[in-house]
């Protein structure tokens, strides 16, 4: 087990190396820089005269006229030795700083949105594998799937427009105005749970038909095996029976959830985020990967598949500890 | 405790003692500003103020002190998505709210030579910086002389957007005394005083010498101490431009660094990032006053609120979460909302644009049988008989404006009747005349054939990632369609904005859709792009504007003699030192315009609007609408107040 | 965005023994596919899939048949106007009709009022003339399944568009493109992951060492900076359509990790069954012994994997589009016709330039539907 342990950590801390080079360089593929994109921004308001020259010395000013390896390596540099992840060009602060202001509600409506997966296709998925083409499977597998049928965005500006016309206050952000920047309180709390059921809503809706599916799938395959019958024999409830080994090995699937569950998540909430209007990474994200600012782009990609290859070392442990019949190989 | 006795003493004194305007008021100040004169963290508004403050006329009544102002800005820049034009914004001179022209600002006047070669600011005596440092001649001169003749941050020679390319070496300022600065340029410059009201004058009051002076290697020894300290600075010349936000970065960055002074209404004091709000509070030290006497600004905060995208804004305004957006989209749904109760004003504005689109054809693309065409005026002329501007109008700009040329609008003394209607039928044989003379030779599938044999076909590439850029694809869909039935292939390719930039930096593209600037008053001559080539959004001559401009790279193309030559006289409409002159020089100009076509247009622009929440007093019913004119800059947001 | 199509796939055991009912005498002389299909048929939902799946795709190969109009015919009077209504009888007789439209502008918010013109009647049938168009570059045709009888009428049973094309029209061309790509997408995405999950399943050792570190790297990079990144370097003269093929391709790159995993878990049992041990001892290569002997005995798996895939490609073309990295006009697809729907102007006024939506939901579900029956038929013993 220890080794096992051992030899996943280092390939995993090679796996995250592998990704900041290969991130690196992809944001810096596209032609033009982040003066190219400050440039589009003050033309876009108007302004009519900007000089080559200025525009050169800009370039100077920002370092971009290194090559790639040099500015790589600078940045890893920084990092490994004081922690420092750059310069946010956009914000000119820290970008160190606003990606740690941004992960926390990333976390929150992550990880609310895992637990809204669960609540919704654990029993549907239960259910529809019980009642397997009844017209109770066929509705319950139904609601599932209208989720992820339905384009994100859309969903998202539907809800918020009707939230607006219907609900006398469009739902947009995390926070109402009042709350924004107050301190914590319940009051604050309420308001926040108020806002974060549109996007848990949409962003659990897209993961929801998958896992149903999932579970149906491997319920019915628990169901057929020998112990089941064994165990109907034996007189024991279908309620009991169904619930305490079928249900509890189709389970898997749920814990590797975890392990798909940022990337997939911060996936999805970036369109989310960006309709909704979100404080959560993924709209910085999409800004700095458009706007190339680098280093804000490059560290939250760092920060995110770290925490992704950990959350697959979680899950791939908890599968071995939940379900014996795992071994690790 | 007897320091305490000291200032409440001193508030005693003055209270009764206090500064007047016209000889009998005394100033007032926000509530929020006594309770601090009060505590005596700030010295009473009669010494805050200059001895003779600008007095601003409110536009419908004398407002109340008070409340945040809420705006909605999308992405992540707060200045550029809407924050500069009402809370930034103070140059030596500002426009008059009808635009009638340029009226003294932060000058309280200024004097002229007869050959428009000197101009002599009079500053406001007791002036202070958002940090209650005076602002003198000494920070007008510290600009000059340390930073646009600083050769490290000015390597290429002074160079700013107010100063003529021409004789920029030989310009000189002068300090007559601490409230009291010449400029002396080396050729005549009649336009000078329009200059200054718009962005490109913005520089000129802009540089805070007390606190810029620390990084500055000229006057800091040490610089390299903060140079080491300071995230993101390379150098001293780095450390200045991010600390200044300019001379040569984005002047809105200013929104990133709290402890810069500024002569704004209105001084941040938060910046953007893990939030979506940033905050704004009023400057204590502003130099304009109502005229009752009240210190402006009415509000005393504003926020700024940061949006992705922009429906979610929109809807924002509608709930009244927000109090103003810059450029509202979505002009049915915001009427709709007025009629059903939502706490919003409509205002309208005329657009200052002499066009809703002007399509260039880039005469210095890279395949030089089609640059041959394109600079080939048959070519022009039967492309705009081929569109049908009525249908146009009908489909895109739902039934507002009418056919019209890129030209001077009808109310501007520089209206040019030929440029305004020439070849605007919708006439397709005439169409076909034209570009018979072009292009004669027609291919299996009816398209024409250019002289090497190959099919005229060209790429019109059309930006349309910005909001305002929102129509352009269907006027570009609509034009491929109307030039098909004329034998000539358009590729539509629509693209970002970003990488539209890219392509003009790389002269990479062979038509394009952009805008009509250059309409209302004399606008014309403050923005000529498309009347004479030169400038930057001049874009069918994308190549000889670099050339002009200087740049290094490979795209740029000598313009012809011609062309060089028609550049020297759009120099001289800018010397002329009265307004007929200027008008008469510039009318020569757009004759040539009228006879070279450069662009072709489609429409003038139908009315804009511009919800507002409805507690936002004295904003005007009707105004005009352009980046010359300030945009919003022009409607005083100083003067705005929130009712209770 | 990619995340949708790899989804759960990976841990998904197959369900086995399914339980035997009336089928169970004919059983064992009934060829596999028959039993798959036998099976597939309990699952109705499926069949409806199915049938919803082979009509979308009929439609789209014959769009310009079905489509009552071209998708660049417009008129200028029937921007965003509302769906006509279809009416069947005139004076008791079978005669179908629409009536078309007159509109005014209000003055202020410009938005044009539509008033029915009851007076007008424009007749409508089957098989009817209008635009001609050529099948397959064989011959041209004018023939319409149904429109408008004079050709030129304004015929618009969802509306109209921005610019006034009909948009039942354009939701029918956009099949093409939103359903062919997609194609391409999946089955390269599948093709890598068979290859790649079959040699890591088959080989193990260093092999398969890599080729999990290679799907895990893979699995935790983001595919947004890379479609940002190719949506930037493509040349000018490219076609949108071109554009996208790549991004779907890139897509389809780092789509490929579900399927590996399935693959790979399947190939390590089958590796020790004897058909395969006897292929190898007869010598023959990787790449052969993977497609020629292990894939058929779980085709049918494979097939739903793709038919789980593609809706995954069909979202995130709109989701793209709606981040501006998509298909752009000209090109006619679904996210390009929501792109123009995608505002609140357009979801509170004119709410039927969300048609495409509703296509979009409607195929989703049903490859969703139809997978999951394929998934459940795979092994009918």
């Amino acid at each position: 087990m220890l080794k096992y342990l051992a030899r996943r950590l280092i390939f995993m801390i090679l796996t995250v190396w592998i990704i900041t080079v290969i991130a690196f360089v992809v944001i810096q593929i596209p032609p033009g820089d982040y003066v190219t994109n400050m440039v589009t921004e003050m033309m876009s308001q108007g302004s009519d005269r900007i000089d080559p020259v200025v525009v050169d010395q800009l370039r100077d000013q920002y370092g971009l006229n290194d090559p790639v390896y040099v500015q790589y390596y600078k940045w890893m540099k920084n990092i490994v030795t004081e922690g420092n992840f750059g310069y946010s060009l956009t914000f000119r602060r820290d970008a160190r700083v606003l990606i740690i202001e941004r992960l926390p509600m990333t976390f929150l409506l992550t990880s609310s949105s895992v637990l809204f997966v669960w609540f919704v296709s654990l029993p549907i998925g239960v259910f529809s594998a019980v009642k397997q083409y009844s017209i109770w499977d066929y509705l319950a597998t139904f609601i599932g799937f209208i989720g992820v049928a339905t384009p994100n965005f859309l969903f998202a500006l539907i809800l918020m427009y009707l939230s607006y016309r219907y609900g006398g206050r469009a739902l947009i952000g995390l926070f109402s105005s009042e709350y924004v920047n107050a301190p914590w309180s319940w009051a604050r709390v309420a308001d926040l749970l108020k806002h974060m059921i549109i996007p848990v809503i949409i962003i659990g809706t897209s993961y929801t038909a998958g896992l149903i599916r999932t579970m149906r799938a491997n319920l019915l395959d628990e169901l057929k095996r020998p112990y089941v019958d064994a165990a109907r024999a034996k007189g024991l409830s279908e309620t009991r029976l169904i619930w305490k080994y079928p249900v509890r090995y189709a389970l898997n699937p749920f814990v590797s959830t975890i392990g798909w569950a940022l990337p997939g998540l911060v996936a999805g909430e970036v369109i989310v985020s960006i309709v909704l209007n979100l404080p959560t990474s993924g709209p910085v994200l999409f800004e700095a990967l458009k706007e190339q600012d680098m280093y804000v782009a490059a560290g939250f990609i760092l920060v995110l598949s770290t925490l992704t290859v950990i959350g697959t070392f979680i899950s791939d442990v908890l599968l071995v500890i939940l379900d014996p019949r795992i071994r690790l190989e | 405790m007897r320091k305490l006795c000291l200032y409440l003493f001193a508030i005693l004194l003055l209270i009764p003692f206090g500064k007047t305007v016209n000889g009998q008021e005394t100033y007032h100040e926000s509530p929020m500003l006594t309770a601090l004169v009060e505590a005596g963290e700030l010295p009473p508004v009669g010494e805050r103020l200059p001895t003779n403050p600008r007095v601003v006329e409110p536009f419908k009544e004398v407002g109340e002190y008070g409340d945040a102002m809420r705006m909605g800005f999308v992405g992540n820049n707060p200045g550029w998505g809407g924050l500069w034009y009402v809370t930034g914004w103070e140059n030596l001179a500002s426009w008059a709210p009808d635009f009638s022209g340029a009226v003294p600002n932060i000058a309280e006047s200024w004097e002229v030579s007869d050959d428009v070669r000197e101009y002599t600011f009079h500053l406001r005596e007791g002036m202070k910086w958002s940090d209650g440092a005076p602002f003198t001649a000494d920070d007008i001169m510290f600009y000059i002389e340390d930073i646009l003749f600083n050769v490290e941050l000015s390597p290429a020679g002074p160079s700013a957007d107010w100063l003529p390319r021409e004789g920029a070496a030989e310009f000189r300022a002068e300090k007559i005394d601490d409230y009291t600065v010449k400029f002396i340029f080396a050729n005549p410059y009649g336009t000078f005083l329009y200059t200054l009201p718009q962005w490109n004058g913005r520089h000129i009051t802009w540089f805070p010498k007390h606190y810029l002076s620390q990084f500055h290697a000229d006057y800091n020894p040490n610089v390299a101490e903060l140079v080491a300290e300071t995230e993101g600075a390379e150098d001293w010349v780095s450390l200045f431009n991010i600390k200044a936000s300019g001379p040569t970065e984005d002047t809105n960055n200013y929104f990133n660094n709290l402890e810069r002074p500024l002569l704004f209404p209105w001084v941040p004091t938060s910046v953007l990032g893990g939030s979506t709000e940033m905050n704004m509070v009023r400057n204590p030290y502003y130099f304009k006053v109502d005229t009752e006497g009240n210190q402006l600004p009415y509000i005393d905060e504003v926020i700024g609120v940061s949006y992705q995208d922009d429906e979610a804004r929109n809807l924002a305004l509608a709930n009244g979460d927000i109090d103003y957006i810059k450029d509202a989209t979505g002009r049915e749904f915001f009427f709709d909302a007025l009629d059903s109760g939502a706490p919003l004003a409509m205002s309208f504005w005329n657009d200052e644009a002499g066009n809703t689109n002007s399509i260039h054809f880039n005469f210095n693309t890279q395949d030089a049988v089609l640059a041959g065409i394109f600079q080939d005026l048959n070519f022009r002329v039967g492309l705009s008989h081929a569109i049908n501007r009525e249908e146009i109008i009908e489909i895109v700009h739902q039934g507002q404006g009418i056919p019209a040329q890129v030209s001077p609008l009808e109310t501007s003394p520089l209206y040019n009747e030929r440029l305004a209607s020439q070849y605007l039928e919708f006439n397709i044989d005439l169409a076909n005349e034209y570009l018979d003379k072009v292009a004669p030779d027609r291919d299996s599938d009816g398209y024409r054939l250019r002289s090497d044999g190959e099919r005229l076909s060209f790429v019109l590439s059309v930006p349309n990632s910005e909001a305002w850029q929102a129509n352009w694809v269907s006027v570009g869909e609509l034009l491929v369609g109307y030039w098909e039935k004329v034998g000539v292939e358009a590729l539509l390719d629509a693209v970002s904005a970003d990488v539209m930039t890219e392509r003009r930096e790389q002269n990479n593209f062979e038509a394009t859709i952009f805008t009509g600037e250059g309409g209302a008053g004399l606008t014309p001559i403050l923005q000529p792009r498309y009347y004479v080539p030169g400038e930057y959004d001049s874009l069918f001559g994308v190549s000889w504007y670099y050339w002009w401009a200087g740049a290094q790279d490979a795209v740029t193309i000598e313009p012809p003699q011609d062309i060089k030559d028609l550049r020297v006289q759009f120099e001289q409409v800018g010397q002329q030192p009265t307004q007929e002159a200027q008008v008469a020089a510039m009318t020569e100009i757009l004759n040539v315009a009228a006879d070279k076509f450069w662009v072709i247009g489609i429409s003038r622009p139908g009315n804009g609007f511009q919800p507002y929440n409805i507690r936002i007093g004295n904003f005007p019913d009707q105004w005009i609408h352009g980046w010359g004119e300030g945009v919003e800059k022009i409607t005083y947001p100083e003067q705005w107040y929130l009712k209770q | 965005m990619d995340t949708t199509l790899e989804q759960h796939e990976a841990v998904t055991p197959v369900p086995k023994n399914t339980a035997h009912t009336d089928t169970e005498v004919s059983v064992e002389f009934a060829s596999q596919w028959r039993l798959m299909w036998w099976k597939f048929r309990k699952h109705r939902l499926a069949v409806v899939g199915l049938i919803i799946v082979v009509t979308y795709y009929v439609v789209a190969l014959f769009a310009n048949f079905f489509a009552p109009q071209s998708p660049k015919t417009y008129i200028a009077e029937y921007v965003y106007s509302p769906p006509q209504q279809l009416h069947f009888f005139r004076d008791g007789r079978l005669a179908p009709y629409v009536h078309p439209y007159t509109y005014e502008r209000d003055p202020l918010s410009y938005k044009k009022i539509y008033k029915v013109d009851t007076e007008t009647f424009i007749p409508v049938g089957l098989f009817v003339h209008g635009d001609s168009y050529e099948v397959f570059g064989l011959f041209e045709t004018d023939i319409h399944l149904f429109g408008a009888k004079e050709h030129g009428q304004p015929f618009y049973l969802l509306g109209g568009d921005t610019i006034g094309r009909d948009l039942l029209s354009r939701t029918i061309f956009s099949a093409r493109i939103s359903l062919v790509v997609a194609w391409v997408g999946v089955s390269i995405s599948m093709t890598i992951g068979i290859i790649l999950g079959g040699l890591s399943g088959l080989l193990g050792g260093m092999v398969d060492n890599l080729i999990q570190r290679l799907i895990e790297i893979t699995m935790s990079i983001p595919t947004l900076p890379i479609i940002i990144a190719i949506a930037a370097l493509v040349p000018i003269d490219w076609s949108t359509l071109r554009v996208y093929t790549i991004i779907v391709l890139l897509l389809a790159i780092t789509g490929w990790t579900g399927l590996a995993r399935v693959v790979r878990s399947k190939f390590l049992v089958l590796r020790e069954e004897d058909f395969v041990l006897a292929a190898r001892l007869d010598g023959a290569r990787s790449i052969r012994l993977i497609f020629r002997h292990m894939l058929p005995s779980f085709y049918s798996h494979i097939i739903a994997s793709i038919t789980l895939g593609l809706p995954g490609m069909i979202l995130a073309e709109t989701a793209l589009s709606y981040l501006g990295f998509g298909l752009r006009p000209p090109a006619v697809s679904w996210g390009v016709q929501l792109q123009q729907a995608q505002q609140i102007n357009v979801i509170s006024n004119y709410p039927w330039m969300l048609a495409p939506a509703i296509a979009v939901i409607i195929i989703v579900l049903a490859f969703n539907f139809l997978g999951d029956g394929l998934r459940d038929a795979a092994d009918p013993y």
